[in-house]
């Protein structure tokens, strides 16, 4: 048994918080690409949230993009290079606030591209507001009694609502909240890159995350609110896999 | 016994590799790091059968497992009198120079 940093990653110590899950799936999409053998012709987009920093980290080309903007820019480097493997790897804010119709429109065109998008349920670097995945009661700084249906409606669900779009190839939301989770975590994100390659289409791994700090609860408590709150709002499965 | 080490600098003492531990063999320090974390570290090495589950869990890749006939890590990091621990020099290995080849 061995177990050390994938190549794809570099030698770096992250900026995120302790406990945070961006680490995590830092490492399964780098682990993927190492095992795929597509660190030199893969290209990433960076989005706008805490993992903006993502080209510190990754040993592969990353871009960085206007707010909600990573499909947009997938979608003309995969058609000006299309032996290339492009990944863009978003938040709630950037895929499912301002990036919503740049999302919705790559993922019904059927963009051949995999989406990593992080669920924590809150916007993290901006400071704890809400997001469009908040759930219902949950508590932010802008939602400081809870949200509420009625004002602010119910929370977006990625998965579900991509699931009706013809273009789209292969939809599953995942956790890392406990060590079982991430290894389904990364057979999905293996999954949704092997689709690329074989040139199916739009795929999408959904994956519900950590953020403590802006919940205000210890790295403990975060894991136990994935796994007793949010996966109950946000069920674990595969949504979409057209063959 | 694992060969496993768990590199203290790296880590932020958010002790999710503590209960994920099937065997309960990974506990806090009361050692802080340079940048003011608590460390995790291993109870006992004879204990620890490589599992690998707190290497999963840990968002930091602070634990890693060398395989059997590597060099065994460097020694483990021992209380100073300050109270705050340092990394032994040579004890990090360079794995992945930015932009390294495959």
């Amino acid at each position: 048994m061995e177990f050390k940093r994938p190549t794809a990653l570099l030698d770096a110590c992250t900026h995120y918080c302790g406990g945070c899950g961006h680490g995590i799936v830092h490492r399964l999409v780098a682990e993927v690409i190492d095992e795929l053998g597509i660190r030199q012709r893969t290209i990433g987009t960076a989005p706008v949230g805490c993992a903006v920093l993502l080209y510190d980290y990754f040993n592969c080309d990353i871009i960085e993009c206007a707010h909600g903007r990573p499909p947009a820019v997938a979608t003309g480097m995969k058609r000006v290079l299309p032996d290339r493997i492009i990944f863009t790897y978003q938040g709630d804010g950037d895929l499912a606030a301002i990036g919503t119709s740049e999302t919705i429109h790559a993922a019904n065109r059927g963009e051949n591209i995999t989406t990593i998008f992080i669920n924590n349920a809150i916007y993290g670097m901006t400071g704890g507001q809400m997001a469009p995945t908040t759930m219902i009661g949950q508590r932010t700084t802008t939602t400081q009694d809870g949200r509420d249906i009625t004002s602010e409606g119910p929370p977006i669900k990625v998965c579900e609502l991509l699931s009706s779009l013809d273009g789209v190839a292969y939809l599953q939301r995942v956790a890392v909240s406990t060590a079982k989770d991430v290894i389904k975590a990364k057979k999905a994100i293996k999954k949704a890159f092997v689709n690329q390659i074989e040139g199916r289409g739009y795929s999408l791994v959904e994956v519900l995350s950590m953020c403590p700090t802006d919940w205000k609860l210890t790295p403990k408590q975060a894991v136990d609110f994935v796994n007793n709150e949010m996966k109950k709002v946000f069920p674990l499965g595969v949504y979409k896999d057209k063959k | 016994m694992a060969n496993i080490e768990i590199d203290k600098e790296r880590c932020k003492g958010c002790c999710l590799c503590v209960s994920e531990c099937p065997r309960g063999n990974i506990r806090m320090s009361e050692l802080l790091n340079s940048s003011g974390h608590t460390c995790a570290e291993i109870i006992e090495l004879s204990e620890c059968n490589a599992c690998a589950l707190c290497c999963q869990i840990c968002p930091d890749l602070a634990i890693r497992i060398h395989a059997s006939d590597e060099t065994p890590p460097g020694p483990l990091i021992r209380i100073q009198e300050t109270g705050v621990s340092k990394q032994p020099s040579g004890d990090r290995k360079q794995e992945t120079p930015i932009g390294g080849q495959e």
